[in-house]
């Protein structure tokens, strides 16, 4: 499930709720063997950036995922981008 | 050339909350305090002195910083030191910028930039700009192009002639070489060191302390992406020079004692009111983040974990090292700190001050009470304009008093915030 995320500016920042079982550390495993760059800064927040920009923040211990939609996206088209993100992202490995 | 520069040349004053670049004080702060800042000297100056105050402000800044990283870097020729630059301000989340210039001026141009970036994200839908936004970054070129020719500091001018906060395409500034103006003495490390009184112990301690940790090792790694702005936190954040925000917000309440004496008190608010601004979003966006989240755990909401959040923050961000003198929840909150990036400014360069003069800090205390007293944690709150006109412009139920400052001579800055007096002024 995909709601805006606590402190969202404009679209920004959406949460993603993982369906029951899937494990947040196996989808930021998946993304950065995919190709995706790792911008983590400490090993409990990984945060990975896509081709397009977009980010995706996970936090191991809670399994909160939080979606950072690239801000050069115009405000009105961010919701969109962000479905598109989780749909893909919901996609098996 | 890398923007781990940054990171090396990174450090800290223990005990004091103080960090620096390059020995110059920084502090983090985000987009929505910084665009607040701006508009306050515009509000109280006119923009036309405003942009000129913050401009030079910057430029005098960022000489130091640039000048002392260049020689470390071993950059010795022109285009080494614009290169250097370039990825100093991107390293500080102050966006993309190129400079054309020569040793007798030039161009530059950004895009973006945090300023006007951050201003059309927050009020682009809704208000029209017509003045540039970017003086912050009109004083970086003027300084780039200074260190590079080796031409004296405070000589260069920059002006915006173009802004993406006024919906232009880029950000276009022109850059002349002219007199040095008013050279400012400097503000580094030793200033810092020489005006910060004996360290304080507070309350909670145990608590504040490795939250203090776990962010300031964070935030050492925290750098500009690859178009020079920082995301973190929920936020569009910012290392700066705190030079620039003191010497354009005590220049121009100078100005306006000497020319409208009867406005100080409105500019004394607006500036107090930052501090709300700051502590709201930044303190309140990074007790939401998943940064947050993960260093520390879900927030819950307890008063002793906001106020121990808060005095880590603060301290890891470099405003001071904030402590807890006191606490009574739903009543009595006293925050004490040797010194803060404020006095620390003031005290080197304004002399002996006759009142308090942390308007930032005395802000801040009264908002830090109000987020532990009046945010519903537990709902994970969004927060925007709208929950913050609801907190702070309808009716504060507290009042905060600087009872004590360094600039004044005071052993510490000490702020006192407690229930509200019917008929009390406004703070
Ligand atoms: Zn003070």
């Amino acid at each position: 499930m995909l709601t805006r995320d606590a402190s969202c500016t404009r679209d920004l920042l959406w949460r993603l709720e993982l369906p029951a079982g899937d494990d947040a550390t196996q989808l930021a495993d998946r993304l950065a063997a995919s190709g995706w760059r790792d911008r983590s800064l400490l090993p409990i927040l990984r945060d990975l950036e896509g081709p397009d920009g977009h980010r995706v923040v996970i936090v191991p211990r809670t399994g909160r995922v939080q979606l950072r939609i690239c801000y050069v996206v115009p405000p009105d088209a961010r919701a969109g981008a962000a479905a598109r993100l989780a749909a893909a992202l919901s996609q098996p490995g | 050339m890398d923007k781990d520069i940054i990171v090396e040349h990174r450090s800290h004053l223990l005990g004091h909350g103080m960090n620096f670049v390059a020995n110059i004080p920084t502090v983090f702060h985000c987009h929505h305090f910084n665009l607040f800042w701006d508009q306050t000297i515009d509000d109280a100056l006119g923009h036309e002195l405003s942009c000129r105050i913050r401009t030079a402000a910057a430029r005098e800044v960022f000489h130091d910083i640039l000048a002392g990283l260049v020689t470390s870097a071993g950059a010795s020729t022109p285009e080494e030191r614009l290169e250097l630059a370039r990825t100093v301000f991107a390293a500080f989340g102050q966006g993309a910028l190129t400079l054309d210039v020569s040793a007798a001026g030039g161009a530059a141009l950004g895009r973006p930039l945090h300023y006007s970036h951050t201003w059309l994200e927050k009020y682009g839908g809704w208000i029209r700009r017509n003045t540039p936004a970017d003086a912050l970054a009109a004083g970086f070129a003027a300084a780039a192009t200074e260190v590079a020719f080796g031409l004296p500091r405070e000589s260069v001018q920059a002006v915006e002639h173009s802004c993406v906060a006024r919906r232009d395409r880029e950000c276009t500034f022109e850059l002349s070489v002219g007199d040095a103006t008013s050279v400012a003495g400097p503000m580094g490390r030793l200033q810092v060191e020489r005006a910060m009184t004996d360290p304080v112990q507070g309350l909670l301690e145990d608590q504040v302390a490795p939250i203090e940790a776990g962010l300031r090792e964070f935030s050492r790694g925290m750098l500009g992406d690859d178009r020079g702005l920082i995301q973190a936190f929920g936020l569009f954040a910012t290392q700066t020079p705190s030079t620039y925000y003191n010497r354009s917000g005590y220049d121009a309440l100078r100005h306006v004692n000497r020319t409208a004496p009867q406005s100080a008190p409105v500019m004394k608010a607006l500036l107090r009111e930052a501090g709300h601004v700051c502590v709201f979003s930044t303190f309140g966006g990074v007790l939401l983040s998943p940064e947050w989240e993960a260093m520390v755990g879900p927030i819950r909401g307890e008063p002793d974990e906001i106020l121990a959040g808060s005095l880590a923050i603060a301290r890891a961000l470099g405003f001071g090292h904030w402590c807890a003198g006191e606490f009574e929840p739903g009543q009595r909150l006293v925050l004490q700190t040797p010194g803060g990036y404020e006095s620390a400014y003031y005290v080197s360069r304004e002399g002996r001050a006759t009142e308090p003069m942390c308007f930032v800090l005395q802000g801040a205390a009264l908002a830090i009470m109000q987020l532990i007293e009046r945010v519903p944690w537990a709902e994970r709150p969004t927060l925007n304009q709208e929950f913050y006109n609801q907190l702070f412009r309808n009716g504060l139920p507290w009042q905060a008093e600087e009872t004590q400052c360094v600039s004044r001579g005071d052993p510490m800055c000490e702020v006192v915030v407690s229930r509200r007096e019917p008929g009390n002024g406004v703070l």
